[in-house]
C-alpha cells in the first residue's frame, strides 16, 4: 500500500499528518533475542532471517527497490531489556527523481542492557532526488548503540555524481534522556555545487558507537584512527569526536564506496562477538 | 542617521576577542592538500559562509530575539556541533568574546557574563554573540551582517597567515564574496534553531582532524 497522499492534502491546517509507522519489536527470551513483532507499513518491507547467534536480525527493503516521489517511510524500533538486534537493509537505499520529495524516519528505543546495531547499506540519491531522513535514538542506562549511516555519490557512471536535488539527514541521540547529539547534514546545490563541495570523495559516512558496554570498542577504534598519520590527499580520511564520556562519533570520507565500507567493517570487527554471528560474512564480506 | 560607531568597533580586528587563533578547519584542509589554489580557497570560504548562515546565524538570531533563550540555545549549539574541534573552538570563541566585551562594555555586558558563569553555560559563540549584541543595542539585521562578515574575514586572515593567499588577494576575495554574502543573508536571515544544518560536512570532517596535524599554527 502506498502512502495515501490525498489524506495528507486534506489534513486540516496546522495538523502535521504522520503516516503510520512500520514496527520492529525485539525481546529477550531466555538467552536469545526474538522478534516480538514485525509490522510492515507503506512501501517498507521487513525480513527477519534466522542466524546462528543469540541476537535477532532484521532487514528492511522497499517495495519497488527504492524511494520514489512522495514516499514517506517511518520505522519504529524497540529493543527490550537485555536484547540484541541487528537491523540493516537488503541493499543500497536508492532514491529516484522526486520533485515532491521522499522522507525516511527512524525512531529507536533501546532498553537497559540492550544493544541495537543499525547498519544500513549506503543511500544513493539519483539525479533530481529530494530526500529527507531523520533518525532518533533513545538509549536507556547501560544500553548500547552501533549506528552507521552513509551517503554515496549516486550513479557516477551516468554522470549523476552528487547530482541530487536535495539531501538532508538528521541524527539525534539521547542517552538516559540527555541529548548528546542533534545534528542535520544538509546538501543542497543552492548553496554551491555539491560535487565541488565533496571534492574527490564518493562516500560520506557516519559511525556512532554509544553506551558504556562498548567502551573497549571505542578505545580500539580511536587507536586505529590515531594510528594513521594525517597526510596529503589520502583515499580515506576520518575524524573522531567524543560526544559524551560514552559516545564516539566517527566520520569517514572515502574516494570509493568499497574503501569506506571496508573501513567501517574493520571498525565493527567487535560486533560479531556481541551478536554471536557475523552478519557481514553472509554477503561474502567478513567483518575483519 | 547616527554613525554606527559600535558596529565599527565590533568589526575591528583590534577588538581582543581571540578569533585569530582559529582557522575554522582551513589549516587542516590546507595541510591535507584539499585546498590548493585560489579557486579552492574561494570555494572553501564560500562553503564556510553558507555554513555560517545555516549553523551560527540561526542561533545568534534566536538569541538576539529572545535573550532568555540563551541557556537552551547554548545547549542546542553543544548538541549540534558534533566535531570535537569545532565544538571546542565555538566555546573558546564565545568565552573570549564575552570576557573581552564585558571588560570593554562593563555596563551592558558584565551582567551577561555573570549570568553565563552562574548557570555554567558552555558559552558557545553564536548564541552569546546574539545576546551580547542585543545588549549593545545593535539591531538583529546588523548582528546578522556582522556575524557573516566576521566569519568570512576570520577565514581570510587565517588564509593569509597560512600562506594560502596574499594580503591583497585576500581582501580582493573578501570584496568578491560580498554578493554571495548578500545571498546567504537573504536565504538564511529567517532561519532559527529548528533549521540548524551542517552544509559543509567534508570541511567539518577535515577540520575535526585538526588535533592530529603534525604541526599547527591554529587551535582549530
Amino acid at each position: 500500500m502506498r502512502t495515501p497522499r490525498l489524506i495528507e492534502e486534506r489534513a486540516p491546517q496546522g495538523v502535521v499528518f504522520e503516516p503510520p509507522a512500520a514496527r520492529l519489536d525485539f525481546e529477550r527470551v531466555g538467552s536469545r533475542t526474538v522478534v516480538q513483532s514485525a509490522l510492515p507499513m507503506g512501501p517498507l518491507r521487513l525480513l527477519t532471517p534466522k542466524n546462528h547467534g543469540h541476537a535477532a536480525w532484521a532487514y528492511t527493503s522497499s517495495l519497488g527497490g527504492g524511494f520514489v516521489d512522495g514516499d514517506e517511510v517511518r520505522l519504529d524500533l524497540r529493543v527490550g531489556r537485555g536484547a540484541a538486534a541487528f537491523v540493516s537493509t537488503q541493499g543500497p537505499t536508492r532514491v529516484y527523481r522526486s520533485p515532491r520529495g521522499c522522507t525516511n524516519e527512524t525512531r529507536a528505543e533501546v532498553a537497559s542492557g540492550a544493544l541495537l546495531a543499525l547498519v544500513p547499506d549506503p543511500t544513493a540519491c539519483f539525479a533530481g532526488a529530494r530526500f529527507e531522513s531523520r533518525c532518533e535514538v533513545d538509549l536507556a542506562s547501560g544500553a548500547s548503540l552501533v549506528l552507521f549511516d552513509a551517503l554515496s555519490a549516486g550513479r557516477s557512471h551516468r554522470n549523476e555524481r552528487w547530482g541530487f536535488r536535495r539531501y538532508s539527514s538528521g541524527l539525534r541521540l539521547a542517552m538516559e534522556g540527555a541529548v548528546v547529539l542533534d545534528e542535520t547534514v544538509l546538501l543542497d546545490p543552492e548553496h554551491g555545487a555539491v560535487a565541488e563541495r565533496l571534492g574527490r570523495f564518493d562516500l560520506l559516512a557516519t559511525l556512532l558507537i554509544a553506551g558504556s558496554p562498548l567502551a573497549a570498542a571505542r578505545e580500539e577504534i580511536s587507536r586505529r584512527i590515531e594510528a594513521v598519520p594525517v597526510a596529503v590527499r589520502l583515499d580515506l580520511v576520518e575524524s573522531k569526536s567524543r560526544l559524551a564520556p560514552d559516545a564516539l562519533l566517527v566520520r569517514i570520507a572515502a574516494v570509493s564506496i568499497e574503501k569506506g565500507l571496508a573501513r567501517m567493517r574493520s571498525h565493527l570487527r567487535f560486533l560479531p562477538d556481541l551478536l554471536g554471528d557475523d552478519p557481514f560474512s553472509r554477503r561474502g564480506m567478513p567483518c575483519t | 542617521m547616527p554613525v554606527p560607531w559600535i558596529l565599527l568597533q565590533l568589526s575591528d580586528s583590534a577588538l581582543p576577542t581571540g578569533g585569530f587563533v582559529h582557522s575554522a578547519g582551513l589549516e587542516s584542509a590546507f595541510q591535507q592538500g584539499e585546498v590548493q589554489g585560489p579557486g579552492d580557497l574561494r570555494r572553501f570560504i564560500l562553503d564556510a559562509i553558507w555554513l555560517a548562515g545555516h549553523s551560527s546565524l540561526p542561533l545568534a538570531s534566536g538569541a538576539h530575539e529572545d535573550p532568555d533563550s540563551l541557556p537552551a540555545l547554548d545547549a542546542r549549539a553543544d548538541a549540534f556541533l558534533s566535531s570535537e574541534v569545532a565544538n571546542r573552538a565555538s566555546r573558546l570563541q564565545g568565552r573570549a568574546f564575552l570576557d573581552a566585551c564585558a571588560r570593554i562594555f562593563p555596563a551592558e555586558l558584565s551582567p551577561l557574563r555573570e549570568q553565563a558563569a552562574r548557570l555554567h553555560l558552555r558559552r558557545h559563540f553564536a548564541p552569546v554573540f546574539g545576546v551580547a549584541l542585543r545588549a549593545l543595542h545593535v539591531s538583529l539585521e546588523e548582528t546578522q551582517q556582522l556575524l557573516l562578515s566576521l566569519a568570512a574575514r576570520g577565514l581570510l586572515q587565517a588564509a593569509v597567515r597560512l600562506g594560502a593567499a596574499g594580503t591583497h588577494e585576500a581582501q580582493r576575495l573578501l570584496r568578491d564574496l560580498s554578493g554571495a554574502m548578500d545571498e546567504v543573508l537573504a536565504s538564511c536571515a529567517h532561519l532559527r534553531e529548528g533549521d540548524l544544518a551542517q552544509t559543509a560536512p567534508l570541511a567539518d570532517l577535515l577540520g575535526a582532524m585538526h588535533d592530529r596535524l603534525y604541526s599547527r599554527l591554529f587551535q582549530s
